[in-house]
C-alpha cells in the first residue's frame, strides 16, 4: 500500500474532512496579488459562465464567510449595479468573436437587496454586448427568503429569472435563532409564490449547526423534500468547529457529518432524488439545476464580475477578495466602485496544464464520473499515467470503479468526494492549505 | 523515559510544524496548543505511531484528550502495545 493510499485510509477512519475548500481548485487560499492580462485572458474565449457578485447583507449570519458587507442603502446598491454593467462593458470589449452564455448566476451576499429594474438593466446591457445567450440559459439567483415579497419574485420572473436558490439552512427556529437567521420563516409562503410564477426552487441546507442533531436536521429534510425543490444542496458547516475530535456535545465530530450523510443520501434516493454531488441532489426526471457548476466542472470558464466575485479561465483564477485581508472588504467594494477596473488590487492563481489536469479530475468528482477518453483528447496523455499514485489510493480504498472509458466514483466514493479531490492536490497547494487549516 | 516514550517523542518531533527536541516535550504538552498540531498533522503522526510500533490505533481511541496531553497519547501507545504482546503471546 502506497503511503498515500494509506493516508487516505486513515482519513476515512477517522472521519476527517477538510472542510468544503474542495468547491473549487485551487481554492482561495492559494490566490496571491496578481497581475491580469484581461486581453489575453478573454480574447479567444467563445462560451462563458456568468457570475456576478452582489455582496450586500441585511445582516450577518454567523456561519457566513462569503464576501459581504452588511448594508442598507438603495441608492449605494444602485450605484454598484451601475458598476456592475460598467465592468461588464469592459470586458466586451476584449471579446474576438461572439461569446455564448452558457449559464447566468447572482451570488452574494444577499442579491435581492437590490432593486430588480437594476437586474433589468443588466440583461439589457448583456443584449447589446457581443453575446448570446444560451438556449438551454436558466438565469439563476441566489435569494435571502425572508426578505423577499411575492412581487419581487413576480418581477423577477418578467425579466427572465428562472431558477431561485434559497438559503435556508434549517427550519428549525431555535437553530435558526443560533446562527443568527429568523425564526419565524414562512418558507412555504415564499415557496408558493415562486410555483406561481413557473419558476424553478433550489433549497440550501447545512449540517452541523451547532445543537443540530440528527433528529433535527431530518426533520428538516423531510420537510424539504415535502416542498419539491427541483435541487436540495446540503453543505456541512465547516471552520474551526469543525473536527474530528468530539469537543462539545453540541457540535458534531467529522465522522458524525459522515454519518449523519449516510442518512440522508439514503432517505433522498429512496424519496425521488438523485445524487447529482455530493452536496446536491437532484430531483428525478427534470433538468433545472445550479447549471453554473455543472458547465464549471465540464470545462466552460466562468468570467466574474462585481467586488468579491472570481474568475476562472484556464489560463488564470483571480479576484478581488484577498485571503490574508479578509477584513478589507469594505475598501475593496469602494475601490471596486471608484477605481477603474484595470487598477484594483487583484489575487490570483497562474493555471498551467498540471494544475489544469488536477482541476478537471478534481471536479470529475464532483459530477461523479471521470470520462478519461475526454481528458485523453484534452490532455494528450492518460490521467492514470499522469496521477498513478492516487489513482492507486482510490481504487484500493474503494472508491471508485471503471465502466470502459469512464471511472465512477461508488457510493462510498461519493460520501469521500472531498477526500477523493484533495487527493489530487498539488504539492505547492497542500503546503498553503497547511498555512490555514484549522485544528 | 522508556524505550516507547522516547520513540514517540521523536516522531511527534519530526511532525510538529515547528522546531522541537524530544527534551522539550512534557507530560503535560498539548500537540495542538504548544505544538502546533492540526488534524492533518494528527493523521500523519497516528499512521507513523502504528508503523513504527506496528499497532492500530481506531477511531473509538481518538479522545480530544491526546491532543490536549501528551501523557495521554503515550498511554494510548502503551495500552496498544502491551495489547500487541499479549496478543502475540496468546
Amino acid at each position: 500500500m502506497n503511503r498515500l493510499s494509506r493516508r487516505l485510509q486513515k482519513m476515512i477512519q477517522v472521519g476527517y474532512w477538510p472542510g468544503f475548500i474542495i468547491g473549487m481548485y485551487p481554492s482561495h487560499f492559494a490566490y496571491k496579488p496578481i497581475e491580469v492580462d484581461f486581453r489575453r485572458t478573454w480574447q479567444h474565449v467563445k462560451e462563458l459562465n456568468l457570475y456576478a457578485h452582489i455582496p450586500f447583507c441585511k445582516w450577518s449570519c454567523s456561519f457566513c464567510t462569503f464576501f459581504k458587507v452588511v448594508k442598507d442603502d438603495e441608492e449605494y446598491y444602485r450605484r454598484y449595479m451601475q458598476r456592475l454593467n460598467e465592468e461588464f462593458i469592459f470586458y466586451n470589449t476584449f471579446f474576438e468573436e461572439k461569446v455564448n452564455i452558457k449559464s447566468i448566476c447572482f451570488g452574494g451576499g444577499t442579491p435581492n437587496t437590490v432593486s430588480v429594474s437594476d437586474y433589468e438593466k443588466f440583461f439589457d446591457t448583456l443584449v447589446k454586448s457581443n453575446v448570446s445567450l444560451d438556449k438551454d440559459l436558466e438565469p439563476s439567483m441566489e435569494i435571502s427568503p425572508e426578505i423577499i415579497t411575492k412581487e419581487y419574485i413576480s418581477d423577477l420572473s418578467k425579466i427572465g429569472i428562472k431558477r431561485l436558490s434559497l438559503g435556508v439552512q434549517s427550519l428549525k427556529g431555535e437553530l435558526r435563532k443560533g446562527v443568527n437567521r429568523d425564526e419565524t420563516l414562512d418558507i412555504l409562503g415564499v415557496i408558493q409564490s415562486i410555483r406561481d410564477n413557473g419558476l424553478n426552487v433550489n433549497i440550501d441546507l447545512i449540517n452541523g449547526i451547532i445543537g443540530q442533531d440528527n433528529d433535527s436536521f431530518m426533520e428538516t429534510l423531510k420537510e424539504v423534500v415535502a416542498f419539491g425543490p427541483e435541487t436540495i444542496s446540503i453543505y456541512p458547516l465547516s471552520g474551526k468547529k469543525s473536527s474530528m475530535f468530539k469537543t462539545s456535545s453540541a457540535i458534531m465530530t467529522t465522522k458524525e457529518k459522515y454519518q449523519l450523510y449516510e442518512l440522508y443520501y439514503d432517505y433522498l434516493i429512496h424519496n425521488g432524488y438523485d445524487c447529482e454531488s455530493h452536496v446536491k441532489f437532484i430531483k428525478k426526471n427534470q433538468n433545472s439545476t445550479h447549471q453554473q457548476k455543472i458547465y464549471e466542472y465540464l470545462g466552460t470558464e466562468t468570467l466574474g464580475i462585481g467586488s468579491g466575485s472570481r474568475s476562472y479561465s484556464n489560463l488564470i483564477h483571480y479576484g478581488t477578495s484577498s485571503w490574508e485581508d479578509a477584513k478589507l472588504v469594505k475598501k475593496a467594494i469602494e475601490d471596486y466602485m471608484t477605481k477603474d477596473f484595470r487598477e484594483l488590487s487583484w489575487y490570483g492563481f497562474e493555471m498551467n496544464e498540471e494544475e489544469n489536469k488536477r482541476r478537471t479530475i478534481v471536479y470529475a468528482w464532483f459530477l461523479g464520473v471521470l470520462d478519461t477518453a475526454a481528458y485523453y483528447q484534452r490532455y494528450h496523455s492518460s490521467p492514470y499515467e499522469d496521477f498513478p499514485e492516487e489513482f492507486e489510493a482510490l481504487i484500493h480504498n474503494d472508491l471508485v470503479y471503471t465502466e470502459g472509458d469512464k471511472m465512477h466514483l461508488t457510493t462510498k466514493g461519493r460520501k469521500y468526494t472531498d477526500l477523493a479531490g484533495t487527493i489530487f492536490w498539488s504539492k505547492g497547494i497542500h503546503e498553503m492549505f497547511e498555512t490555514v487549516h484549522y485544528a | 523515559m522508556n524505550d516507547i516514550d522516547r520513540r514517540l517523542r521523536k516522531l511527534i518531533s519530526n511532525h510538529a510544524n515547528i522546531a522541537l527536541s524530544m527534551e522539550e516535550i512534557s507530560i503535560h504538552s498539548s500537540l495542538t496548543d504548544d505544538f502546533g498540531y492540526d488534524s492533518i498533522k494528527m493523521i500523519e503522526l497516528i499512521i507513523d505511531t502504528e508503523l513504527e510500533f506496528n499497532i492500530q490505533i481506531d477511531d473509538e481511541d481518538l479522545d480530544f484528550d491526546i491532543v490536549k496531553r501528551y501523557e495521554a497519547f503515550l498511554d494510548l501507545v502503551l495500552s496498544k502495545t502491551s495489547d500487541e504482546t499479549i496478543g502475540n503471546m496468546s
